[in-house]
């Protein structure tokens, strides 16, 4: 029942999206830091909430209409073109609409399509709304429907929005009628309508204003109006009055960054702020006991994991990489780097939470004997030494040091490189790592697109693939997912991916990580859904 | 004095230039693509090109520097990188705050530092003299961020005094600038304490004593004047550093400063942003030396005479 | 002529001694100075012998018995891989100490020397040096760290660089401020006269002369170059793990600041002791070492 639930979301499903955060760099470090992500799905932790918060009886809605959510990281541009970072969407997300939206079982749902129609195998239709206004008042048509697409095509900051789709394609017969076509047949067509990567931006306003103030102000046609940007400190919204569906309880929410988890946590204790995004995992008990506040956890899309560079001589043999993985005690790294309650043991390389996951790979267990039988029979029964390259942070100093302690009863040296954001995306783009340790969420959920983007020989030296891995086997699985619109076939061939991927191991697993997320106690409806685009439309405080 | 101004001024041209060739160079050999933190996971080589070519990434040494300096006699500090506003928007915006935040800690400082210095010193060897100079000093050693969470644990989440970080009005600044502050009302403490002890001892002093002054008179109008010019110079320097340099305490109190904006931007390989905040910094810094220098004039008449 | 030069140096080393002897029994009357130099002999043996002394291995980990409290077997506490706090505090003192003293040499020796070529030599060159020492003295003293360890990578040796680089300019302020006041007097002329090249008199006559300062200047900056290091290691961008450094530590542990804060506070305690162990003795050797401070 749950496998066939699960191949029904599959279809679905888009494009993988990295995320995650380090230091104050933009997104490039993302794939290669070691913190926290958002993305949330049903499964969670005992005792804490998993899914909307829901008011108790006799609770009075009080009047305090601003609501103010923390997260770590400033967008540099709310301009939707700009590449995918979480919290960027997520902003993106309360501003503009998309024409497709994941509904709660992560279907498409209408948004701005009121309906939409596969014409053939390669032309898609769809009947916009009539009654979806932009803030400055203008009704969004097809124009800017097809405006917006053009201009992802077109841009020139690594956008993936509009992958597959025909740029010479997109027909509009009328203002809310609009049509497009995919290069060949395409499985994430619905999906990737539904990653804000290709929300809707009026084409007459973007024109005038322009590419980068049209960033810093941004109009939309969604359910809340940019009002102001403080730089560093916040970003604010407000309800926006004319929205033509589900209209926000709450008339201001604010956006503010505060980089340091530490204080992030404090405030959110001391009442200064109502929700907080990406608390650190040592946080996450106190937030649940502490009467002020609540816990928010949720199992999310998440991978974290070591990767080799299989292009490096050394690890090109395949038994070398085989004979880490089992020389490495995933389960102490999970528990002290991820929190044995705000992470679960990785079993594949596909989240548990995505269609197509399977739990049937046999894991490499710890086992240092079977680890140094295979180094012996590579030719490295002396070991060796190998630079393991890493984003500076607290986390990764940790898992740098437990590895460090594991793999010398293997006669491995490990030489630690704790890098900063800048050299080291740069670095790891050129493939010069030896070894890295990194977070891929696969956020829009889509296991085919995300393993795409992480293995395929294409996507070499790419931020996501940072394995470097080249397997003509692997590439031939991934392109068929890639051509195979049937969302069950789809599945099936995801997991044979994920067999032959397991069996090269590229990857050290180490957790699927969970979204801790903390709000004040008075907080009511936040619900944590499984895209982290979270929606606050239905929150609100309780006296 | 006129002159000894214009020729200060006159001598801060090498200097910034001199600041604009370190940083860049620093920034040349640092390891790091700036394309790389700007572009999506998903670019291509093509992209990446097309970018570096259109930020102005490409050519050697000399021709990016001259290209910058060009730029900067035209009044033009450059683009950020990521966020597409011109550099100066970006100080204007960080830079408010980080003058509130020195401001503050620097009066906090003074008044801390001159009345434990000042009372120190009139009672030299008391028991208030060494415990005051141990505070202080524990002031100074305390290491920033750890000082700095410490108090936000206390005054804002167990007594929840005041907020613990952001911006907004004046009690954001309080905590932020006891954080800061201390260190500099040690060194000023320690200034104050053995100028005026040095003053103290000379001989006008015990004349003006001996003609039957009170204490309190003698310590305001002979002592404290004379103990001003250090502590001037160090309240100086301070201000002049805060300004870039209270990193750790603006990241966390989340205060968007401008020392935190440069080190963000560093961290991106944001280059213009790093060359100009840094340029505005060491120009803030050496203007506000010359205001320091300048009031030595009007504190000790001595000084005055020689910029004739 | 030779002779009377001998003479005059022997009178000099014996000055010399008596002033050393005056400046310890100055030194030894500051209570402040002497509890300051106690604790610095406390760092030093720890440093020395935390071999013997620490009762662990500092980098072995127990992840069983991680972030245990003070107790009789760790008395500090263990850290979040389950090391012993004590152990790594004692072998921290070594990484301080040294960050602290190479940090400071290498701006002493560096700054000195610039300095007394500035102020010897004067003209172009002094006016070249200062203005170099004047664009240091602009950029505020992280940022220039934080970009020259960028530049260079992380490392305690670039952390060290890094720091001694950007306190440069007021070593050489102070040696050209010594030398401008020092190079014109009569003995500096007779040592000229009898034939001595620039470094000799500088080295030996100039030097010995301008020391208290830079002295006092050396003890306090080794506490801010602690200090900085410790900065350097909140920004990611300090020493390489599993190095048991308290600046490190003390980041590391701020992530387990509200339930276990004996991760950040014995670290913490051991750098405040360290830089208050360095200002005691640097203020007691300025008052030791000024002869107008004098009883």
């Amino acid at each position: 029942m749950r496998k066939r639930m699960l191949s029904t979301l599959l279809a679905f499903c888009v494009g993988l999206s990295l995320c995650a955060c380090g230091g104050g760099g933009q997104t490039a470090e993302e794939t290669t830091a070691g913190e926290t992500t958002e993305a949330s799905s049903e499964a969670g932790t005992a005792g804490v909430n998993q899914g909307p918060i829901q008011a108790q009886e006799g609770e009075v809605q009080s009047d305090k209409d601003t609501l103010v959510v923390a997260f770590d990281r400033e967008p540099a541009t709310l301009d939707p073109l700009g590449n995918n970072v979480t919290v960027k969407r997520m902003i993106e997300g309360g501003i503009f609409d998309t024409l497709l939206k994941f509904d709660e079982n992560l279907q498409p749902a209408p948004c701005l399509a009121e309906s939409w129609e596969q014409v053939d195998e390669l032309t898609w239709k769809f009947n916009l709304r009539k009654d979806a206004k932009f803030h400055n008042g203008d009704p969004v048509t097809s124009q800017d429907v097809k405006f917006s697409f053009l201009r992802v095509h077109n841009g020139t900051q690594g956008n993936d929005g509009t992958n597959g789709f025909d740029p010479e394609g997109y027909e509009t017969p009328d203002d809310y009628t609009f049509i497009l076509k995919t290069l060949e047949p395409y499985a994430f067509t619905e999906a990737q309508l539904c990653n804000q990567a290709l929300s809707i931006v009026p084409e007459k306003v973007v024109t005038e204003m322009g590419d980068d103030a049209f960033g810093r102000a941004p109009i939309g046609s969604g359910p809340y109006k940019f009002v102001s940007w403080t730089a560093g400190d916040n970003i604010t919204v407000e309800r926006n009055d004319d929205y033509w569906g589900e209209k926000s309880i709450l008339k201001t929410i604010k956006f503010r960054v505060i980089t340091e988890s530490a204080s992030r946590t404090i405030d959110l204790e001391s009442g200064g702020i109502d929700i907080a995004l990406s608390l650190p995992t040592t946080d996450a008990d106190r937030i649940n006991e502490n009467p002020d506040t609540q816990l928010i956890v949720s199992t999310g899309a998440t991978d974290r994991y070591i990767a080799f560079n299989c292009q490096k001589e050394i690890f090109q043999d395949k038994r070398v990489r085989q004979a880490l993985n089992y020389a490495t005690d995933k389960e102490a790294i999970r528990i002290v780097c991820y929190g044995e309650n705000t992470s679960e043991p990785m079993d594949s390389v596909v989240p548990s939470t995505l269609p197509g996951h399977t739990s049937d790979l046999t894991p490499y267990d710890y086992d240092v004997e079977k680890a140094k039988a295979l180094l012996e029979e590579a030719g490295y029964g002396d070991g060796f030494t190998v630079e393991f390259m890493y984003l500076a942070n607290s986390t990764n100093n940790m898992l740098a040091e437990l590895l460090q302690q594991m793999w010398a009863q293997v006669n491995v040296t490990l030489e630690l490189k704790p890098t900063e954001s800048g050299a080291l995306t740069t670095a790891l783009n050129k493939g010069e790592q030896e070894l890295c340790c990194a977070g891929t969420s696969f956020a829009i959920f889509e296991a085919g697109a995300g393993l795409y983007n992480m293995f395929h020989s294409d996507r070499m030296y790419s931020g996501s693939a940072r394995a470097n891995l080249s397997d003509p086997e692997v590439d031939a699985v991934l392109d068929e997912i890639t051509r195979t619109t049937d969302a069950e076939a789809r599945a099936e061939l995801v997991v044979e991916a994920q067999k032959l991927i397991h069996e090269d191991s590229p990857f050290i697993y180490l957790a699927f990580t969970k979204n801790i997320i903390g709000a004040g106690s008075k907080v009511r409806g936040f619900n944590p859904v499984p895209t982290a685009m979270y929606d606050f439309r239905t929150v609100y405080f309780v006296e | 004095m006129l002159k000894y101004i214009a020729r200060r001024l006159l001598m801060m041209i090498p200097v910034m230039l001199g600041v604009i060739i370190i940083v860049f160079t620093l920034l040349y050999i640092t390891p790091g693509d700036p394309v790389d933190s700007l572009l999506g996971d998903d670019a291509t080589p093509e992209m990446a090109a097309e970018l570096r070519e259109e930020l102005g990434l490409n050519g050697g040494y000399f021709e990016r520097l001259g290209r910058y300096v060009t730029g900067l006699l035209h009044g033009d500090l450059g683009i950020d990188y990521a966020t597409k506003e011109p550099v100066m928007d970006r100080i204007l915006q960080t830079f408010p705050n980080s003058l509130k935040l020195a401001g503050c800690s620097v009066i906090l400082a003074l008044v801390l530092g001159l009345t434990l210095g000042i009372i120190s010193a009139v009672k030299q060897y008391s028991a208030f003299d060494n415990v005051a100079m141990a505070l202080a000093m524990v002031g100074n050693a305390m290491p920033n961020f750890w000082q700095g969470l410490l108090l936000m644990m206390l005054f804002a989440l167990h007594w929840k005094l005041l907020p613990a970080s952001g911006i907004g009005g004046w009690e954001y600044m309080i905590l932020p600038s006891i954080t800061i502050g201390t260190s500099s009302a040690a060194a000023i403490a320690r200034m104050t304490r053995s100028s005026m002890l040095e003053v103290i001892r000379q001989d006008y002093i015990t004349t003006a004593e001996s003609k039957g002054q009170t204490e309190f008179k003698i310590i305001v109008f002979h002592a404290l004047k004379n103990a001003l010019i250090p502590v001037i110079t160090t309240v100086g320097i301070q201000f002049g550093n805060l300004l870039g340099g209270a990193v750790l305490t603006e990241s966390i109190f989340a205060i968007p400063g401008v020392g935190k904006m440069m080190v963000d931007a560093i961290k991106a390989r944001n280059y213009p942003t790093v060359q100009g905040g840094v340029l505005m910094v060491a120009l803030t810094f050496s203007l506000v030396n010359l205001a320091v220098d300048i009031l030595y004039a009007f504190v000790d008449p001595r000084i005055r005479s020689q910029y004739k | 002529m030779q002779k009377e030069m001998i003479l005059e140096q022997e009178e000099i080393i014996v000055k010399k001694r008596s002033q050393v002897k005056e400046v310890w029994r100055r030194f030894r009357r500051n209570r402040q100075a002497m509890v300051g130099m106690v604790m610095l002999l406390i760092l030093i043996f720890a440093a020395i012998f935390a071999g013997v002394i620490a009762p662990y291995d500092p980098l072995q980990q127990d992840i069983i018995n991680r972030l245990q409290p003070p107790s009789a077997a760790h008395i500090f506490g263990t850290d979040e891989l389950g090391r012993d706090i004590f152990s790594r505090i004692l072998y921290g003192s070594r990484i301080s100490l040294t960050v602290g003293l190479i940090a400071v040499s290498i701006s002493s020796v560096v700054g000195c020397a610039l300095g007394a070529i500035a102020g010897y030599y004067g003209g172009v060159l002094d006016n070249v040096i200062m203005r170099c020492a004047d664009v240091l003295m602009a950029i505020p003293s992280i940022l220039l760290n934080i970009s020259i360890v960028a530049a260079l990578g992380t490392g305690l040796q670039n952390v060290m660089i890094a720091i001694g680089i950007s306190s440069v300019p007021a070593y050489c302020r102070i040696m050209r401020a010594s030398l401008l006041s020092l190079k014109d007097q009569e003995f500096v002329d007779a040592s000229r006269a009898a034939g001595a090249s620039d470094p000799y008199i500088i080295i030996h006559h100039i030097l010995p002369n301008s020391l208290a300062p830079l002295i006092v200047q050396a003890t306090l900056k080794i506490g801010g170059a602690i200090l900085s290091c410790a900065s350097m290691s909140f920004i990611g961008l300090g020493i390489v793990p599993p190095t048991p450094e308290w600046g490190a530590m003390l980041s590391t542990g701020r992530d387990f600041l509200r339930d276990a804060p004996h991760l950040t506070a014995f670290p913490g305690i051991a750098i405040m002791f360290a830089v208050f162990a360095m200002n005691l003795m640097g203020d007691g050797l300025r008052d030791a070492l000024d002869p107008k401070l004098k009883n």
